[in-house]
């Protein structure tokens, strides 16, 4: 390696800084609010009401994969509860975001043809790369940093703070090393979070596993990883014990995995052309098949891809979620004393996971949305609407397979899942009815990205981004975890997507299906009417 | 009758206005090309054309219809290749031929393999492997093989090399003889030149001059080089000399050609010993009409680099 490989490193930096800074604001600010407000919520229960929520679901192995592992000493503060519930969330918005950063600041800038300008303009080759991890690598400490003051005004520990916000700025840093590699691997961006995505889920399972398979306290008041959770670093995160043993060694760990990462992507970087992945491009055919030559057939040739990433994996996640709850009776049988409330939470538990999978595949849908957009500011859609093909029939054909994809991943999921849960055909019914409930939901979010995509489409990335993610948060799952009031619950159509279908209005489930329709209507006739604009 | 119509045409971005007023007619069976510096608003004109971007004022009319209320209908006849050619990266040349030209109504099979051959372009690779140049080309096959009425071409030689910019000539004389309508904006005088049966220059959002080149040459100013045995201290001063410039021993300027009687005359009063009378290039023509606002586009130039 030269010297002169870096030139211009700085440059590009603060030009990221300059050109990016209001994501990193909202990602700051939003990570340090949420902390806030999570230390607060949980802040306001009784000791024996934590010992209590610990004991729930600690107790279920399907519950243990979304919680992290908390010791019988100490539940009863804050600290230590509040990573106990929030460790999963935090990851994976960590994750998210770091993956977005380098992304953004790598593949992107290839795909936008910008990055050949600034290599052929005296930077140097490493220049891009390195200063995408660079501005990663800052961002994530700056998180670090809003998560301890999030606990520190809330009266914890100044040092396990420290130590506990720098555990999951250390996650972010090893995702932005994933990220730098998947870049170099795959042949465009969105290839390359596909694959970042999958990685994650890797991570994801497997620590979920090691909570599964770990060891739990008498009276199911906390619980010990096993092994597996050294091999994910979201485990890596859960092994700190930031409040108790300390572990300051696994740092290393982090950088060690971060500086290999990050070493690959370096040595990648000589082996692929500017604009290409290493995955070498294939002779194709030179004909089109006849079905690929409709507009539908376009579409579906341009999904296909991100949807198969998907599909399996998401049944992968259902079989495994499955597998975890399946034997729900047997540790249950153990804990008798809790009567009602155990064999009710126990039956919830498979519906809750559906709702969970529809949150992530929320993203996908998304994502499959946005594609549109990405026609439009990549360049193909002036050509395909110059054809005597209308703008609504090629909206539509975008939209029916972001809604069919997206409906069949939870349905997927449910299915799988059901497969395993399930002990009669009319429980794998419930299961699916569940899916079709949570789907409600989702749906309602897709026709606010389209919404969007059709009346602020320079502004529909970052503005879905933040609705999505508050929709979650505010949603079922989180939204009660979080202690928000009720009108922001209420705002997220997930709190209107009852876990149990016997819970769920089917009044509530309609109205969000049609309020979907409503809304993605609002966006194809904002299509109509509105300039191409890249 | 009027292939094209465009009456009083004005676009805004905001505040600001790329388009002020354009007419221009284009008659069927004819080729026309629009000429002007980056940012005179081309592209802009030929998005509006299209049914891409919405006018601010005036109308448009292609075939008779409006080209943002029935730009289906116009587009059935239409073939568009715009200045710079993106597809999707993972699908072939080939596919993408094959499904832009279905949806023009039908693949031309014979012609499809006419202008691959033509244009020599591997058809089997991925869009991503594609340099301009290809892409370049991918879309003037797409365009070449639906067989339709009307061709707009933005800036069609951008990433050619001058062999293929010939073969684009050679492809865009045969269309011409086969009777279809093209409009073609460029920046690159030669294309023009040589194709195209009028000319529209733009500039600044105006259409500054129409006509067939040589009717435009004859309002022009010829360049002439002259020597003369005494000096010709005060050839400033007559009517209708511009821009004299010292070229060694010699003089050269631009003359209006209505006073060249004049101006001949008052050369020949100082003794010719040699003179030249050049015609004017497009190249002049052009360069006069945007003369005042050259420095601007050359800085818009370097913004967009
Ligand atoms: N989307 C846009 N927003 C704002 N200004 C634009 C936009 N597109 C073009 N312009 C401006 O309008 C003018 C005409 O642009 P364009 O039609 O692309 O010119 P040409 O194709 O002749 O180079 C330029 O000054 C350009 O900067
Ligand atoms: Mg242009």
């Amino acid at each position: 390696m030269k010297r002169t490989d870096l030139k211009g490193t700085l440059t590009l930096v603060l030009h990221a800084l300059k050109g990016e800074w209001p994501r990193y604001a909202i990602w700051f600010f939003g990570m340090f609010a949420l902390m806030v407000i999570a230390t607060y919520a949980n802040g306001q229960f009784s000791g024996e009401e934590m010992r209590e929520l610990v004991i729930l679901s600690v107790g279920e192995p399907g519950m243990r994969m979304l919680v992290s592992p908390i010791r019988p000493e100490g539940i009863e503060d804050i600290s230590r509860f509040v990573f106990f519930r929030f460790s999963f969330v935090i990851s994976i918005l960590v994750a998210i975001m770091s993956v977005q950063i380098v992304n953004r600041l790598t593949r992107l800038e290839e795909d936008a043809k910008r990055a050949e300008m600034v290599a052929t303009s005296g930077a140097g080759r490493y220049a891009q790369l390195f200063s995408a991890l660079i501005v990663g690598v800052l961002v994530n400490l700056a998180i670090a940093f809003a998560l301890t003051l999030g606990l520190v005004v809330n009266g914890v520990e100044v040092s396990g703070s420290i130590v506990a916000g720098l555990s999951y700025g250390a996650l972010g840093i090893v995702f932005a090393g994933v990220a730098a590699l998947t870049a170099q691997l795959s042949g465009n961006a969105s290839a390359s979070s596909g694959l970042s995505a999958i990685v994650f889920l890797a991570v994801f399972v497997v620590n979920a596993l090691s909570n599964v398979t770990g060891n739990v306290h008498e009276d199911a008041l906390g619980f010990e990883s096993s092994f597996l959770a050294w091999f994910s670093p979201m485990g890596w995160v859960q092994e700190v014990y930031p409040f108790d043993d300390r572990n300051l060694w696994i740092f290393f760990l982090f950088a060690g995995l971060f500086v290999l990462l990050s070493f690959i992507a370096f040595f990648l970087v000589d082996k692929r052309d500017v604009g290409r992945g290493i995955l070498p491009d294939k002779r194709g055919r030179g004909r089109a098949p006849g079905w690929m030559k409709k507009p539908l057939g376009l579409a579906y040739r341009l999904h296909r891809g991100a949807f198969f990433g998907w599909l399996v994996p998401i049944a992968f996640v259902g079989a495994a979620f499955g597998a975890a709850t399946g034997d729900l009776g047997e540790t249950f049988e153990d804990h008798e004393f809790f009567g009602e409330a155990f064999t009710e939470a126990a039956r919830e538990m498979p519906f809750i996971l559906i709702a969970v999978a529809t949150m992530m595949v929320a993203f996908y849908a998304r994502l499959a949305l946005l594609r549109m957009r990405k026609e439009e500011t990549d360049g193909p859609l002036d050509n395909v609407l110059s054809t005597p093909l209308s703008r609504t029939k090629w909206m539509a054909s975008h939209v029916l397979l972001a809604v069919l994809g997206s409906f069949t991943l939870v349905m997927t999921m449910a299915f799988f899942q059901g497969l395993v849960v399930a002990e009669t055909s009319s429980d794998l019914g419930e299961q699916l009815l569940g899916g079709v409930i949570q789907y409600g939901a989702l749906f309602m979010l897709a026709g606010l990205v389209v919404m969007l995509f059709g009346l602020i489409p320079k502004q529909a990335s970052a503005v879905s981004l933040a609705v999505l993610l508050y929709a979650i948060l505010a949603g079922s799952f989180f939204g009660p975890i979080l202690d928000l009031p009720e009108f922001m619950k209420n705002l997220s159509p997930y709190t209107h997507a009852k876990f149990l279908p016997e819970n769920a209005s089917a009044l509530r489930v309609l109205t969000m299906y049609g309020l979907g329709i409503a809304l993605g209507a609002v966006g194809f006739i904002a299509f109509r009417k509105r300039n191409m604009v890249f | 009758m009027n292939a094209i119509e465009i009456r009083n045409l004005t676009k805004y971005y905001g505040e600001f206005q790329a388009l002020k007023g354009i007419d221009l007619d284009i008659k069927q069976g004819e080729v026309l090309g629009l000429i002007g510096p980056n940012g005179a608003g081309k592209t802009t004109t030929v998005r509006i054309l299209l049914g891409l971007l919405k006018k601010s004022g005036g109308s448009v009319k292609v075939f008779g219809k409006d080209a943002w209320e029935d730009s289906v209908e116009i587009h059935e006849r239409l073939a568009y290749v715009p200045d710079d050619v993106r597809l999707w990266p993972k699908l072939t040349g080939g596919e993408v031929i094959d499904f832009l030209a279905s949806l023009r109504g039908g693949i031309n099979e014979e012609k499809r393999a006419y202008y691959i051959e033509r244009f020599e372009f591997d058809p089997n690779k991925q869009c991503r492997s594609y340099s301009k140049g290809n892409r370049q080309k991918l879309g003037l096959i797409a365009a070449f093989a639906a067989d339709t009425d009307l061709i707009v071409f933005d800036e069609p030689t951008g990433g050619l090399d001058p062999l293929m910019s010939k073969v684009f000539q050679e492809c865009v004389a045969e269309l011409k003889e086969e009777g279809k309508t093209i409009l073609m904006s460029s920046h690159i005088l030669a294309d023009v030149e040589k194709l195209c049966d009028r000319v529209a220059i733009i500039s600044h959002g105006e259409i500054v001059e129409t006509g067939t080149l040589d009717a435009m040459r004859h309002m022009k100013r010829n360049l002439i080089t002259v020597r003369t045995k005494k000096p010709l201290s005060d050839l400033s001063d007559v009517e209708g000399v511009h821009n004299v410039e010292e070229n060694g021993e010699a003089l050269s300027f631009q003359a209006d050609n209505e006073k060249i009687d004049d101006i001949i005359r008052h050369l020949s009063a100082h003794g010719i010993q040699s003179l030249e009378i050049a015609p004017p290039t497009l190249e002049d023509l052009f360069m006069r009409h945007y003369e005042e606002g050259y420095h601007k586009s050359e800085a818009v130039r370097d913004e967009k680099n």
